[in-house]
């Protein structure tokens, strides 16, 4: 068949239509992020850029970029490299592999909602399991908040994220195991190289690609993490565990500033493509197309 | 051929479907004339019972009427909330709602969506039988849209008789003798908080402020604070009410994060908490898990000589279907009978000052009733509509903060910012007129 460009445009056209929504969403955004819209009704008054300033001049924005950070390193890091040992402990492990697959993908098919609710009752301090089962052995867990300690606060919902998606990032990285010829690994076996050099020097730099798939997918999580903030603390203690995203609906939404609800999506937006698309096209060029 | 028939069929399906609409139109027409349609979230137990007493006398009076409820269960009215918004917003509005005071109540007014009922309360002598609180709050540029209907009151301080009596403390009735009263029962008992607070749902620490505002300053003060017409960065007597607060916080549940407000009521029973400052709507609760008044708790009025709290009001929508049969609605909640027979089940005391303060059951809702027909009122920051939604929503995320690190600086700082970018002082500017 003869190459037909019109016939390539149109039937392209539906395609284009729906991702078209989308930009023109972000662009509509953007307009409305330099309006000063308050209240249920569009006003459409140009206010140049002082919802950003508005925005950078809350302590509250700060710590919400704080904790996307703290997001993004306590949550990725251990989460991959847990997956990843995990992954390598699974190829070793025969056919009850199988089952045990199973137990570490569980989690993931539950909603944030569910997980959420899981844990917070979990780290109730009054009448939450782990409190209970400390005191049951008899420590002393009147200072123990979890959750209602400020300064920890963040870190059990990072855990609580992390037990979720360790399956996920098992199962990528099984796969990528996989795909290894294993002759490599047992030349390096002879060559008398330990389970730890094998693990971090021989597999580690050859599976690239599912690091990159592994990190820019929790990345991608982290930058729009919302209901587990939402179910867990609703922010709190006060804004110790709040996020950008769960910001930007308290402002749209509760205090109906939408002019500054719409500055901050874009902020998140340009934060995220900050961060991811170096990223991956440095992880590209490192590990994929070697 | 086969055309013909395809589109022939099309054609009856929608010819058919036409009908349905406006044959079933015709009927629901001729229905409308004899409904009322009421939106409301009473639905919980105790609630639902008190709004039924209201239909019953509605019911009385218009015997061939159906009452068309759309009740929304819980969530303190979120989702009826968004469900009303649809409709008002589509131009087919209820014809009454349950709705609050104040700005809360102005956002409706300010969109359009509500008619005013001067000539009702004219007609039931309204205004000469209620506190002027009410009327402050409920009437905007001479017009009143709405009749509340309960009156619940806030400024009360619950406590654990036994604890108080242990560690040798007269229950509270001024901010100095609640600090001093903390500070005696953590010395007393060093594994009990003294106040109880729960702030998974953020609202509660705006009656902490609320309370450390009226302390501080008075009724006036408080009244101007929470409309905006104060400087908050330099007003002296606003950082004092802030440093009150925060001198309170080392005494407050320190995982209140993690506790409702029942939660946190419950404290008190437990005993891990010895007093809770929370609206009259606890005394149901108490009842409920089996408390008994005056014997397991107690309540004490902080300031004595203040009633503070909010009501519940319905107004007369704005191309309201049936008009006639929601002022006749209104009327009734302007009655004795109505709002009596109501507010017994409700848990809350009548905003007509002549029921006779008897008639309540326990000595708490006696004492509310007392108060508040012959003390100065003032309503709640956040639930009455003293502040604004925006900013109210915007300073319980402020206070929950301060709540974690007691820095006033940076809570005056932020709240003088709210204020100014929710141009708070502008759009309460109506209540002082």
């Amino acid at each position: 068949m003869k190459y037909n460009k019109a016939y390539g445009f149109i039937f392209l056209t539906p395609v284009v239509l729906a991702v078209g929504i989308i930009y023109m969403m972000i662009f509509w955004n953007l307009v409305a992020s330099l309006t000063q819209w308050q209240g249920m009704k569009a006003t459409w008054q140009f206010a140049g850029l002082q919802n950003y300033f508005d925005l950078i001049s809350l302590r509250r924005f700060w710590v919400n970029v704080k904790n996307n950070f703290l997001w993004l390193f306590f949550f990725i890091i251990p989460t991959t490299l847990l997956g990843f040992i995990l992954a390598y402990l699974f190829t070793n492990l025969g056919r009850i592999e199988k089952v045990f697959r199973q137990f570490f993908l569980y989690p993931m098919a539950l909603a944030f909602i569910v997980t959420g609710t899981l844990w917070s009752w979990m780290y109730d301090p009054s009448s939450g399991l782990i409190n209970s089962l400390l005191r049951a052995v008899g420590f002393d867990t009147t200072r123990l908040g979890w959750i209602a300690n400020p300064n920890g606060a963040i870190f059990c919902m990072i855990f609580s994220a992390f037990w979720q998606y360790v399956g996920f990032s098992l199962v990528i990285y099984l796969g990528a195991i996989r795909g290894l010829s294993y002759s490599m690994i047992e030349a390096a076996n002879i060559d008398g190289a330990g389970h730890i050099r094998i693990l971090f020097q021989i597999i580690f730099p050859n599976v690239g690609h599912g690091t990159l798939i592994c990190t820019t997918m929790l990345a991608i999580t982290t930058m729009k993490v919302f209901d587990l903030v939402w179910i867990m603390t609703g922010g709190g203690p006060g804004i110790k565990t709040e996020v950008l995203p769960y910001m930007m609906y308290r402002i749209t939404y509760s205090q109906h500033n939408i002019g500054m609800g719409a500055s901050t999506s874009i902020v998140i937006l340009i934060l995220a493509a900050a961060m991811v698309i170096p990223y991956s096209l440095w992880a590209l060029k490192k590990w994929v197309r070697e | 051929m086969k055309r013909f028939l395809m589109i022939s069929i099309i054609l009856m399906m929608l010819l058919a479907g036409v009908t349905l609409v406006f044959g079933g139109g015709a009927k629901e027409a001729e229905k409308e004339a004899k409904e009322f349609i009421i939106f409301h979230y009473w639905t919980a137990g105790g609630e639902k019972e008190a709004i039924d007493e209201l239909f019953k006398i509605f019911k009385a009076n218009h015997p061939d009427v159906e009452i068309l409820e759309n009740p929304v269960a819980g969530g303190g009215g979120a989702l009826m909330l968004a469900v009303l918004m649809g409709n008002l917003e589509s131009g087919n509005p209820p014809d009454t709602f349950q709705d609050h005071q104040g700005n809360q109540q102005k956002a409706f007014i300010d969109a359009g969506y509500l008619e005013s009922v001067n000539d009702l309360w004219e007609k039931t002598n309204f205004e000469a039988r209620i506190n002027p609180v009410w009327v402050k709050t409920l009437k905007f540029d001479g017009k009143v849209y709405s009749v509340p209907i309960n009156a619940h009151r806030t400024n009360w301080l619950w406590h654990n008789i036994e604890i108080l009596k242990d560690a040798g403390v007269r229950p509270p009735e001024s901010y100095d003798e609640l600090l001093a009263a903390c500070k005696k029962i953590k010395a007393a008992k060093p594994d009990i908080w003294p106040l109880a607070l729960g702030t998974r749902e953020k609202v509660w620490s705006t009656y902490l402020y609320d309370m450390c505002l009226l302390t501080t300053g008075g009724a006036d003060f408080y009244e101007k604070a929470n409309t905006g017409r104060i400087n908050f960065k330099t007003d002296p007597t606003f950082r004092k009410a802030m440093d009150r607060y925060a001198a309170l916080i080392p005494y407050i549940y320190p995982f209140h994060a993690t506790k409702s407000w029942d939660e946190a009521g419950a404290l008190i029973k437990t005993g891990e908490a010895a007093m809770y400052w929370m609206g009259d709507w606890i005394l149901g609760y108490y009842l409920a898990i089996g408390m008994e008044p005056e014997k397991d708790f107690s309540v004490s009025a902080m300031p004595k000589d203040i009633w503070m709290g909010h009501a519940d009001t319905f107004p007369l929508a704005k191309g309201a279907p049936h008009p006639q049969l929601a002022k006749d609605w209104l009327e009734i909640c302007t009655t004795t009978e109505g709002a009596k027979n109501f507010n017994l089940k409700k848990g809350s005391v009548t905003i007509i000052n002549d029921v006779p303060p008897s008639v309540y059951p326990d000595p708490y809702r006696q004492r509310s009733a007392k108060d508040l027909a012959s003390l100065r009122a003032v309503i709640d920051g956040y639930h009455g509509g003293m502040m604004t939604p925006a900013f109210g929503d915007d300073l319980m995320d402020i206070l929950t903060q301060f709540l974690t690190d007691s820095d006033v600086d940076s809570a005056i700082k932020e709240i003088a910012a709210s204020a100014e970018r929710n141009k708070l002082k502008e759009a309460c500017s109506w209540f002082w007129k």
